[in-house]
Order: C-alpha cells, then sequence, then structure tokens
C-alpha cells in the first residue's frame, strides 16, 4: 500500500511539473510500467484509433463548424456551473453511466448533500440537507420542467420516474430554496432532470443486461430526422428487481418489476421551437404493509398484508420557446398527467391523481438588469377508493382510511433581476407569489449576491424564505394507523390511556385516526447560504457551501399517547383521532464540500464530504429528531486501464440514522466496462460489496420490518447501431 | 461529432477539449492577417505554445501536423512548445498560445510583447480584455461551446487584423474592444 502510494505521489509530481509529450514524462511512465505498478496500468503514449479519428474530423472542420460543436471543460464541469450562485451540482450523462445505479433514486446518491435511503427494492427517501422522508415533502423534482410530484403526500413515487440512462442529459441538483423561478415546495432542494432532444440521439443504442438484485433489465433509445426538418426520438426500458431481505434473514416481499415507453418529437431552431412528449408507465409491485393492527400504545404492529400493487402513469407535455427580435427569450410548457397506484390488496387504497399545468416564462435585459419572470396555473383532481380488510369488518363499518376526492387550483408567479452592480459583482433579487387552496397565498422573497472578480472562482451568498404546501394528506386525508384495544374507564390520572391494558383483556378495540386539518398553515424556512465554488487549477475544481436553516410552523402530529382529548364520541363508536398543527420549529446548519479532480488524461476522481447538524427545537420535535445522516462522504474514480478498458469504484460512507436504529454503512461498488469493438460496451458490477446485505433507512408508516439491502452483481451489454 | 466520439465510459473531456482548442488555433492563424515586415508571406508561420501543457495541446498540433498534414496559408507550419512565457525563442514566433499556467504573467507578457507581430492566443480568462489579441473563452449556458473574443484595438497596435470573414461569423466571436 505504501509503495503504490509513493507511486501515486510521484506521478502527480510528474504530471504538474513536467510536460506530458516530453521524454522526461515518458520515463517516469516507463519507469512506473517496469517496476511493475499494476494499479494505474499502462500510460498509452500514442493517440488510440479512436481519437485519431476524432482530431481528424475536429481538424477537417470549418470555423462554423467548429462554433458549433459543444464542450466540456477540463474536469468536465460546464462554465456556467462554475458561475452559478448556489449550491448546484451537475450529474451528466457519462457519470451515470461511469456510476453503475441505474435507477433514478440510486443515481442521485452522487450528488454531494444528497440524502439517499433505500427503504426497500421499490421505496427510496431522497432529500438534500435535512427532513428525510419516504415521502420528502419539501423538495421539488423536475423532468423536463414537469412536476413529478405527487400531491397526495407532497413526495415523488421513485418508481415511477426511472428513465433510460442513455436519455438522460443531465441532472441540476440544487440544494437550499431554489432561486427565485423555482416552484411549490423548492424549499430544501430542487432536482431538475432533463432528457436529451431527439437532435441528440445518434441511432439506436441498446442496452440488456441481468444480476442478482436487478434479475432482468433492458433500454433502448433511438433518434432520427423527420422528412419536414424535425427529428424524432422513441425510447422504452424496463426493469425486474429482486426483493429485498428483512432483518430476520427472510424475503420482504418487494420484488418488482416496471417497463416504461416514451416518444418525443421536436421542430424548430433557437429562434422558435416546439417539443412534443409523451410516455406512458407499467408497474407491478409486491408490497408489505403496516396494517392496522390491535395493539397496546404505544403501537406495535402485529398484522401485516403481503400482496400485489400495481401503478399505470401517462404524461403528454408540449413545450415551445424562442427568442423575438428585441432580444426577449421566451418558454411555455404545458403538460397533463395521470397516475394511479393500486395498493388494495395491501394498503387497503387506490390513489388516482390527475395534474394539468402550464407555465411561461420570459426573459430579457435591459441595460445593466437581466430580468426574468413567469406565471403558472396548474389544476389536480385527486380521487380514490378506500377498502376495509375483512380482518376488520367485525369492527363494524370503520374505514381504515378515507381520502376524500378533491380539486385543487395553485396560482404562482415570480419576478426576478439580476442587476450586474460591476464587471464583477452581481445582485439577484427577486420574489415569488404562490396561491394554493390549503395555506393561501404567499409573496417568498430571495436575494443572492455574487462576486466573480476572480478567474475561475465564484463566491456567493444568499437568504431567502420558502414555504412549503401542505400535501394532501396533512389538509384533508384520514388515517387510522391503529386499532387500540382499551377499556374506556380505565384511563390514568392524567386522562392518557392506560398502557397496561393487555390484548387479553376483554375491552373495546377503538381506532386511533389521525385526520387532515383544513385549518393548517404553510411550513415556513427561512435560509442563510454562502459558497465558493472555484477551478483551482486546469485539473481541479473545488466547491464548498454552508448553510443555516430555521424553520418555523413545522406540521406535526402532537406526541405522547391518545387520551381523552383525543376521545370523539361522535360517531357510532368512540375513537381517538388527532390531527396536525403548526406548532414546531426546528434549526439546522452544515457545511459541503465537494472536488473533481482529473489526475491525467485517463483518471478522474470525485469525492465530497457533508456534515449536517438538525436540532428540532419544538414540543413534537422527537419525531423527526435523527432521521438525517450527520455525515455522509464519497469517493468516486474512474480509470481508463486501457484504450478499451475503463474501471470504476464509487466508495460512500453514511451515519446512522438514529430515529430508525439504522446503522452507518459505507458502501463500495467496483465496476468494469470493456469496449470490444466502438460500437459495443460491456459492464461487469459489484454493488454494496463489503456487506451481505445492510439497512439503509425506514418507515415506520410503510413497512412492518425495515429491509436490508443486498450485495449484487450484474452483467451488461450495450450496442449502439 | 456524437458518431465518433467512442460509444462510453472513459471521459473524453479533457481531450475533446484540447481538440477543439488545437482546430481553433489553426483557423485563427489562417484567418490573420500580418504586416507586411514580418514577412511571414514567404515562409512557413511558427506557432509556439507556451506553459505547462498537461492536457497535451501540443501532442494534438503535432499529431496534426504530421499526420493530417495541416496547411495554414498553403504551406505546413512548424510547432515549437516552450516550458513558459520567459524561455529563449519565444518572441520569434509568429503566433503564441499561452496556456493557463501562464495566468499570473499575463499583463507581463502583453505589455512585454506589445506591437509586435506576433498573434497572441489564450484560453485564459479575460485574455483578450486584458489587452490579448484573442482569447479562446467558453459560452454561458448549459450547451457550452468555444467563443473566440477578439480585442481589435490590440491587433491594431501590432499592424494586424482577422479577416472579414472570421469577424463577420455570427455567433462564435465576441468583439471585445473596438
Amino acid at each position: 500500500m505504501k509503495a503504490v502510494k509513493y507511486m501515486l505521489k510521484l506521478l502527480i509530481h510528474a504530471m504538474n511539473r513536467v510536460d506530458i509529450t516530453s521524454c522526461r514524462f515518458t520515463m517516469w511512465i516507463a519507469l512506473l510500467l517496469f517496476t511493475g505498478t499494476t494499479v494505474f496500468g499502462a500510460l498509452n503514449h500514442g493517440f488510440s484509433t479512436d481519437r485519431e479519428e476524432r482530431i481528424r474530423n475536429i481538424f477537417s472542420k470549418t470555423l462554423e463548424q467548429l462554433v458549433e460543436m459543444e464542450v466540456t471543460s477540463v474536469t468536465g464541469v460546464e462554465h456556467q456551473w462554475l458561475e452559478t450562485p448556489a449550491a448546484v451540482h451537475v450529474i451528466t450523462s457519462d457519470d451515470i453511466r461511469r456510476s453503475g445505479h441505474r435507477h433514478l433514486a440510486e443515481i442521485l446518491r452522487m450528488a454531494p448533500g444528497m440524502n439517499v435511503g433505500r427503504i426497500d427494492s421499490w421505496h427510496w427517501a431522497v432529500t438534500a440537507r435535512t427532513f428525510n422522508d419516504i415521502w420528502v415533502s419539501k423538495q421539488l423534482v423536475l423532468v423536463d420542467g414537469r412536476e413529478v410530484y405527487g400531491q397526495w403526500f407532497s413526495g415523488v413515487f421513485w418508481e415511477f420516474e426511472d428513465l433510460p440512462v442513455d436519455l438522460i442529459d443531465r441532472i441540476e441538483i440544487i440544494r437550499g430554496p431554489g432561486a427565485t423561478v423555482w416552484g411549490i415546495n423548492a424549499m430544501n432542494g430542487v432536482i431538475n432532470i432533463r432528457t436529451k432532444k431527439a437532435a441528440d440521439i445518434d441511432g439506436t443504442t441498446v442496452t440488456a443486461g441481468f444480476g442478482t438484485e436487478q434479475r432482468g433489465f433492458g433500454e433502448f433509445v433511438k433518434g432520427g430526422a423527420l422528412d419536414n426538418g424535425g427529428n424524432y426520438s422513441i425510447w422504452g426500458r424496463f426493469n425486474t428487481d429482486h426483493s429485498s431481505l428483512h432483518t430476520d434473514g427472510s424475503d420482504s416481499h418487494d420484488a418488482w418489476n416496471s417497463g416504461r415507453i416514451g416518444v418525443r418529437f421536436d421542430f424548430g431552431d433557437e429562434e422558435r421551437n416546439y417539443s412534443l412528449l409523451a410516455d406512458y408507465f407499467q408497474g407491478s409491485l409486491e408490497a408489505d404493509s403496516v396494517s392496522p393492527s390491535f395493539t397496546a400504545f404505544p403501537p406495535k404492529t402485529l398484522s401485516a398484508y403481503t400482496g400485489q400493487s400495481t401503478a399505470e402513469a401517462g404524461n403528454i407535455q408540449f413545450l415551445a420557446g424562442g427568442i423575438l427580435d428585441n432580444g426577449l427569450k421566451w418558454d411555455f410548457n404545458t403538460f397533463y398527467f395521470t397516475r394511479y397506484h393500486d395498493h388494495l390488496e395491501t394498503y387497503g387504497i387506490r390513489l388516482e391523481e390527475d395534474t394539468f399545468a402550464m407555465d411561461l416564462r420570459a426573459s430579457f435585459s435591459k441595460g445593466l438588469h437581466n430580468f426574468v419572470l413567469g406565471a403558472s396555473y396548474r389544476y389536480q383532481n385527486l380521487a380514490s377508493i378506500t377498502e376495509v380488510h375483512s380482518d376488520l369488518t367485525f369492527l363494524g363499518a370503520v374505514e381504515q382510511s378515507n381520502f376524500p376526492p378533491d380539486k385543487l387550483d395553485t396560482y404562482q408567479g415570480f419576478i426576478q433581476d439580476t442587476i450586474d452592480l460591476s464587471d464583477d459583482l452581481h445582485l439577484m433579487l427577486g420574489s415569488k407569489f404562490e396561491n394554493n387552496e390549503y395555506t393561501g397565498s404567499e409573496w417568498l422573497p430571495g436575494a443572492r449576491l455574487w462576486w466573480t472578480g476572480t478567474p475561475n472562482r465564484t463566491l456567493w451568498a444568499s437568504a431567502s424564505k420558502a414555504v412549503r404546501m401542505p400535501s394532501f394528506y396533512l389538509n384533508s386525508g384520514e388515517f387510522t394507523l391503529h386499532y387500540i384495544q382499551a377499556e374506556i374507564l380505565d384511563m390514568m390520572d392524567d386522562g392518557s390511556v392506560n398502557n397496561s391494558t393487555t390484548l387479553s383483556g376483554i375491552g373495546l378495540y377503538l381506532p386511533y385516526t389521525i385526520y387532515g386539518n383544513e385549518d393548517i398553515g404553510p411550513e415556513v424556512l427561512k435560509s442563510y447560504e454562502i459558497g465558493w465554488r472555484e477551478e483551482v487549477r486546469a485539473d481541479l475544481v473545488l466547491d464548498a457551501t454552508a448553510f443555516i436553516y430555521n424553520y418555523e410552523d413545522l406540521l406535526l402530529l402532537p406526541q405522547g399517547n391518545p387520551g381523552l382529548s383525543d376521545l370523539d364520541m361522535s360517531g357510532p363508536l368512540p375513537s381517538f383521532r388527532r390531527t396536525f398543527i403548526n406548532a414546531d420549529s426546528a434549526e439546522a446548519y452544515g457545511i459541503e464540500i465537494a472536488g473533481a479532480w482529473q489526475a491525467n488524461a485517463k483518471w478522474k476522481i470525485d469525492a465530497s464530504h457533508s456534515w449536517t447538524k438538525f436540532n428540532p427545537t419544538g414540543r413534537n420535535g422527537a419525531i423527526i429528531d435523527g432521521i438525517d445522516p450527520e455525515r455522509k462522504w464519497q469517493i468516486r474514480s474512474t480509470y481508463n486501464f486501457r484504450n478499451d478498458l475503463d474501471i470504476h469504484q464509487n466508495l460512500y460512507y453514511v451515519d446512522r440514522i438514529p430515529q430508525y436504529n439504522v446503522d452507518s454503512f459505507m458502501r463500495l461498488d467496483i465496476g468494469m466496462t470493456w469496449r470490444p469493438n466502438d460500437t459495443t460496451d460491456v459492464s461487469l458490477w459489484g454493488q454494496n460489496l463489503l456487506e451481505p446485505s445492510h439497512e439503509e433507512y425506514h418507515s415506520t408508516y410503510f413497512k412492518k420490518n425495515k429491509a436490508k439491502i443486498e450485495r449484487s452483481f450484474f452483467l451488461s451489454i450495450r450496442k449502439k447501431f | 461529432m456524437l458518431t465518433t466520439m467512442p460509444l462510453s465510459g472513459q471521459s473524453n473531456q479533457l481531450e475533446n477539449i484540447v481538440e477543439i482548442e488545437a482546430a481553433y488555433i489553426r483557423h485563427l492563424m489562417e484567418y490573420t492577417r500580418w504586416p507586411e515586415s514580418a514577412g511571414t508571406n514567404n515562409r512557413p508561420l511558427v506557432l509556439g505554445v507556451v506553459g505547462k501543457d498537461t492536457a497535451g495541446l501540443g501532442g494534438v498540433l503535432e499529431y496534426g501536423i504530421s499526420e493530417v498534414a495541416l496547411k495554414i496559408k498553403g504551406r505546413p507550419f512548424q510547432l515549437k512548445k516552450f516550458a513558459n512565457a520567459k524561455a529563449a525563442g519565444v518572441a520569434g514566433c509568429d503566433a503564441l498560445f499561452f496556456l493557463k499556467s501562464e495566468q499570473g504573467l499575463v499583463d507581463d507578457l502583453i505589455k512585454s510583447l506589445k506591437g509586435k507581430p506576433i498573434l497572441l492566443i489564450s484560453n485564459i480568462s479575460g485574455f483578450a480584455s486584458k489587452g490579448g489579441m484573442t482569447g479562446l473563452a467558453m459560452s454561458d449556458g448549459p450547451k457550452v461551446h468555444i467563443i473566440i473574443e477578439v480585442n481589435r484595438n490590440a491587433l491594431k497596435e501590432s499592424k494586424m487584423d482577422l479577416s472579414a470573414k472570421l469577424l463577420g461569423l455570427k455567433k462564435g466571436v465576441r468583439i471585445i474592444k473596438e
């Protein structure tokens, strides 16, 4: 190990000191090779045939053609990113291919400061910085400008969102309340996923693979030109995933398969362009639920139902944009999205959701001012079917959950002005206006200041306010979580139910129901951030951010045993009922550091570390304490071992999750990509290699038992036609 | 470009950028008019690459000269590599490309070469606005392209100019100072 370290130092030293093409450097390399260092393999002095061909091609281009060529900078970061005054990380399609991650939620692991906890085979908790949960309610996720947000619980159903890896152009992850332009619930962050334009998909690419956990998967993307000058692309994907394990080693009943197909048409040019996108999703998912159970308080779930859930979704979207003669740039986006999840067999509920939305924005410059403004409207139609499990019917017609249908209109507008105070100093001021049916109207101001005085360095600071529109569930849903056995008169002196009542006793089974509160207000976040980003050297980019969050009016369920004050005698049977209130506050602060280093032409390393401290300060804070890992770090390496062979490594560390009693874990993935020819690559991956299985996250609302993610292997072949 | 890029995996980003820069340098020299006094009409042009070439720009240009038989103004051209801007012979070139390692020396370099008929090119940020003749900069936007920043004052001081064809490009050229 010492020798390897020494060689590494030597190599880095050589790279920094010496011209790569000089003979001294060649001698260093020869020396390294002959001393038997196999870690880094052979550095190729000449050019590969691929590269020779590419150089010839580039030299044959006219200046007009060169201007059209797209470039990325040395470390793969984009120039624009260097100057963005926010905690932004960009994941490119190349990054994804090199990572071995195939599910969208897994791909997001690569972003610094992101919490990604796999709850089981098809549930993930994903958020930036704080407040992770199965239904992350404080984060906005967009795919091609379309919100992929479920209003039911305000969360993202990640199992619906997988895309072919070859279709993804880039994912921008913005930690912190986004710049003013971002939409509803962009509280902890924005995940902005962009798929490739049809013209950027060249020919047909097909991938197929199989493995121990990802039992089978495949995808294709195909692009081409239309007769009338437009372009089209069609794509599809499927996956069949094996179930995870319960902590006792038994099957966790969460195997799933899903498929999705889509099409896109693009017309026009920069001055005026139109796109039409459509896709369809279908999934069949095994589920292992938590069900209402008969228990003393605190609840211990006794029974769970295993069954099959089904889900379908469809989306049609129209995009238009252009530049007017006076320089005004405009974009219009409208979509209709419909989806259902049928969990009748397990959770006793089927949720249906239709969304129609449109969004118009414009940007123009006047003097030192650069304006962006926009307006949007969203209509949602929610409906559900609920069933009572046959096991519970003896209790009478007590409904397990009650989600009355709802129709919602939401309006938003924003204006933002970026003022160039000098060549180097910029100020962004903006405000968003939002009106929703649950909490009314809100003005959300934000300010950002940044300095670009030193070349390739950006220093920035921001202060902003964000709100979260409550989900349907918090406003008007109803869930019976448990049936509590209680002798109605057996109350403690303080009015709470006697805990010691046992199941064998004769008593009433009283439902303990959580219901939505129509009087709730929005949760508020005041955020303060500072950041530094710099291309320190041509081959090294560093990015650091520090933040302070103050949450107010958090919506939490009052804690403690249900008592007399929760007793509702108005129904046919008495019941305990409790609702959410805006009564809690919390503070969070943290530091995130990330770097990308192109060690040499063949070796790239990305690393990040983040530390977040979260302190609930309210009365009911126990329920949100310790739901996020305090520390996370990762190192990812890609090494071009031979012209036709790349070696990839991902090493992730995630701190423990005290709330769910989940231990810290280290995850190592190693992958190899071999290119037998220019159009084929074969990848072999081992994932989660360090342990046979480990826990990552949990949701007591959703799962009876914690699930463990297993060590896995897969092989895939990608072929371009 | 997509068809010629290897399918996957290994980052070609470093390679990609130096290749495009190399092609730009060659076109810039093609479209540059040197004053008669420079005597460039009768001999091969000499391009100097100055600084720590960690990205391998020199190698790409060498490959272009020897294997692709690149020509500028109908003639082959020569390439010289200098470890830094103080190396002997730098001022004897017809065009100089300053690598990013020379960033700290930019002001001095421009001052010392002022008025000389040497085309100065660099990808150092803000090169043209600091008085360098031509800079290779990145455009803004998620899709990044290289754009040529031209400081015509600096060119005029050396009695040089770029052809109207280059200056008239709709996209990809930004005039810094008239």
